[in-house]
């Protein structure tokens, strides 16, 4: 699995990706820093708690790493999801929020595979 | 290489503070950045902050998310404008969204520019590149502007001084009437500008009547020498004719070419000049004009112009202290001025008095300036401010220093210093074996000695500190306004520099010295006292400096805090 089937795979854009940051190496830092950002778990627990600012916060930054990144499908439902908040229609928020755990870990499990492809490929072909 | 290059290139490491809640974005703009920037982050605007206000003097760049925990976008730009840092910090704004109500509220807070999400490298180096280099360009411009009018003024300023000295000189004043009046008037302006705005005046106009201020007496250049320095009263005619030099003084202005008493200052200078005598009760002279048809510039020079001459000794009166001048103005003594400038004097009142005590611009420094020993007395007064009495020897010269060490001795101490309120700073050092050198190499070993010491100790001193030679091994500086550390470290520097200190030609000769140090306000009897002590607990740890620090709350009698180094 190469980079642009990982783009595929999580819904994203990789020419829009790769016209911005240009090098695969820098992309590839970037997603699997993505696997540690901790956002849409902290979305996850305050939408239950009810602490629907801390919420707007999470889901407005997990936005905009998805911008930067070009997570387009994880884009759109955060997007949306944000809109919600803002307008303080937290039900539809809500409603839109198992949507966003497709998404978001569809990005993750598009990434891990991507991630165990280029581990057993550097070990397999690099002479330590 | 351009001045405006060199600039940009002093700026190319510039300091770059991310702020952004999201460690992803802040990593992915410091990779973006780093090569080119010092670049540090923040991950709210608590952090930014207190960042930007570790160094007031630091230009910082700053990319600024909007929504944040703790403290958002806007209310860093909010700090940033309520802290006057906006000409050290360059905001510009980090967009996630396409909302222009939000980079509309930013840009009108301050901000100078936005980049959006998703981050184009290419794009984000460019835009802040431009802006640092529009902000270089603009800094170099404003230091261009800002150097040639200081150089102008500078000019101004100078010739103003020189040509006002030269009327002060035949008057027989003492050196400084000129920049006393010059300073109360600023004070007095600033004042009233603060109480009224019936004069609509400016900053630059404060500043204008300031530097005219000094041209008040020109026309006493032409009032004979005889009348001008006379002690004692004047008799009616002579007083006729000092009356003249308003007239005289506004005269040589308004005779000025066109062009030249078109100027802003040469008008008011003439006002000055002209109507500095006239009373508010329309008594004065040489137009009798009341009220307000003085121009305000007039009256506040004149009211300076009283204060100074009443807390100055004069050839034909005393000086009066700081609350005596007051006092006979607010009471009508000496003259009638406009009521809001009496509330305004009254209310600079105390800033006056410390510049009256602090400055050594009291009666005890001005008691020097008699007139009939004039050129000796500017020697003097020279002389303090270089610290070092030398130069043509005048019977002042024999007076007051001493003929070995060239230092001041102790009768210029007790004439000139003595008495001062403001004593807060002395130090004792005596030569620890002069006996013994005496005894063993001859007196003028010993003479040597003491001429080394009072050389060394004068070039550890600052121009406003007094060395004396208080008698036999002993020496006193007074420090003036020093910080009690600045004290402590100065006192044992100079016991330091005595180490290894060899006497010119006489190897032989080892000095080495005790230093007693007093700090604090008393009584000049009890420091005097305190730091003789000093100095003897000194003689008995050798290699040490005793200091003695008054505590304000401590007992003057009770020896408070004894600090040894």
């Amino acid at each position: 699995m190469n980079l642009k089937d990982c783009y595929s795979t999580v819904g994203g854009d990789f020419d829009e990706v790769m016209g911005r940051l240009r090098k695969e190496q820098l992309v590839t830092k970037f997603l699997y820093k993505f696997l540690d950002d901790k956002n849409f778990h902290l979305f996850e627990d305050s939408m239950s708690n009810k602490d629907y600012d801390e919420a707007l916060r999470a889901v407005h930054t997990l936005k905009g790493i998805c911008q930067n990144l070009a997570f387009t499908g994880l884009y759109v439902t955060s997007s949306q999801i944000t809109n919600a908040l803002k307008e303080k229609d937290y039900n539809r928020a809500m409603d839109m929020s198992p949507q966003l755990f497709k998404a978001y870990h569809q990005v993750i499990h598009g990434i891990k595979e991507y991630k165990n492809t280029m581990d057993t490929s550097t070990t397999d072909g690099e002479i330590r | 290489m351009s001045k405006i290059e060199k600039e940009f290139k002093k700026m190319k490491k510039q300091k770059i503070l991310i702020v952004d809640d999201s460690e992803m974005n802040r990593e992915l703009l410091i990779d973006i950045l780093e090569e080119q920037y010092d670049v540090m982050e923040a991950e709210n605007g608590v952090q930014a902050v207190e960042i930007l206000a570790k160094d007031e003097t630091d230009f910082w760049f700053l990319l600024l998310d909007i929504m944040m925990p703790e403290m958002d976008g806007f209310d860093v730009l909010n700090y940033i404008n309520k802290h006057y840092w906006n000409d050290r910090v360059v905001v510009m704004m980090i967009s996630s969204d396409d909302s222009p109500e939000n980079i509309n509220r930013a840009y009108s807070l301050g901000a100078f520019d936005y980049i959006s999400r998703p981050f184009d490298p290419i794009i984000v180096r460019k835009r802040i590149a431009n802006t640092l280099f529009l902000y270089a360009r603009q800094h170099d411009l404003e230091n261009m502007v800002r150097e040639q009018f200081y150089e102008q003024q500078k000019n101004n300023n100078l010739m103003i001084s020189i040509l006002s000295h030269i009327v002060e000189f035949r008057n027989g004043e003492s050196g400084m009437h000129i920049q006393h009046v010059k300073t109360i008037t600023e004070l007095l302006l600033k004042r009233l500008v603060q109480i009224t705005d019936r004069y609509s005046l400016s900053e630059v106009d404060i500043s204008l009547i300031s530097v005219a201020s000094a041209l008040h007496d020109i026309g006493k250049i032409s009032i004979p020498e005889e009348i001008l320095n006379k002690p004692g009263g004047l008799t009616k005619e002579e007083f006729e004719m000092m009356k003249t030099h308003t007239v005289i003084g506004s005269k040589m202005l308004s005779d000025l070419p066109v062009e030249q008493f078109d100027s802003p200052i040469v008008h008011v200078a003439y006002d000055i000049c002209r109507w500095h005598h006239e009373r508010y009760d329309g008594k004065g002279y040489p137009d009798g004009r009341k009220g307000e048809e003085i121009p305000i510039a007039a009256q506040v020079v004149a009211l300076a112009d009283v204060y100074d001459a009443l807390t100055s000794e004069r050839c034909y009166k005393k000086a009066f202290s700081h609350e005596e001048a007051v006092r006979m103005i607010s009471e009508g003594k000496c003259g009638v001025f406009n009521p809001i400038l009496l509330q305004c004097l009254n209310e600079i009142s105390n800033t006056l008095k410390s510049l009256y005590t602090n400055t050594g611009w009291g009666p005890e420094i001005e008691k020097v300036s008699c007139r009939k020993d004039k050129a000796e007395d500017t020697t003097l007064f020279h002389e303090r401010e270089q610290n070092k009495p030398s130069g043509q020897p005048g019977y002042m010269q024999l007076l007051y220093v001493d003929s070995l060490t060239s230092v001041y001795n102790r009768r210029y101490y007790k004439e000139f210093i003595q008495g001062s309120s403001d004593m807060e700073a002395i130090a004792l050092i005596d030569v620890d074996n002069l006996k013994q050198i005496n005894d063993d190499y001859g007196q003028e070993a010993g003479d040597l000695v003491l001429q080394r010491t009072a050389q060394t100790l004068l070039s550890l001193i600052r121009r406003n500190d007094h060395l004396i030679r208080y008698g036999g091994d002993e020496f006193l500086i007074v420090f003036s306004n020093m910080t009690k550390h600045t004290f402590e470290t100065r006192l044992e520097e100079i016991r330091q520099s005595f180490e290894g200190l060899i006497v010119d030609g006489r190897p032989e000769l080892h000095i080495s010295v005790n230093i007693g140090g007093v700090y604090g306000t008393g009584k000049q009897g009890e420091l005097f006292h305190i730091v003789d002590t000093m100095l003897e607990h000194s003689r008995s740890t050798k290699k040490q400096v005793t200091i003695c620090f008054l505590d304000e709350n401590e007992d003057v009698q009770g020896l408070f805090k004894k600090k040894e180094m």
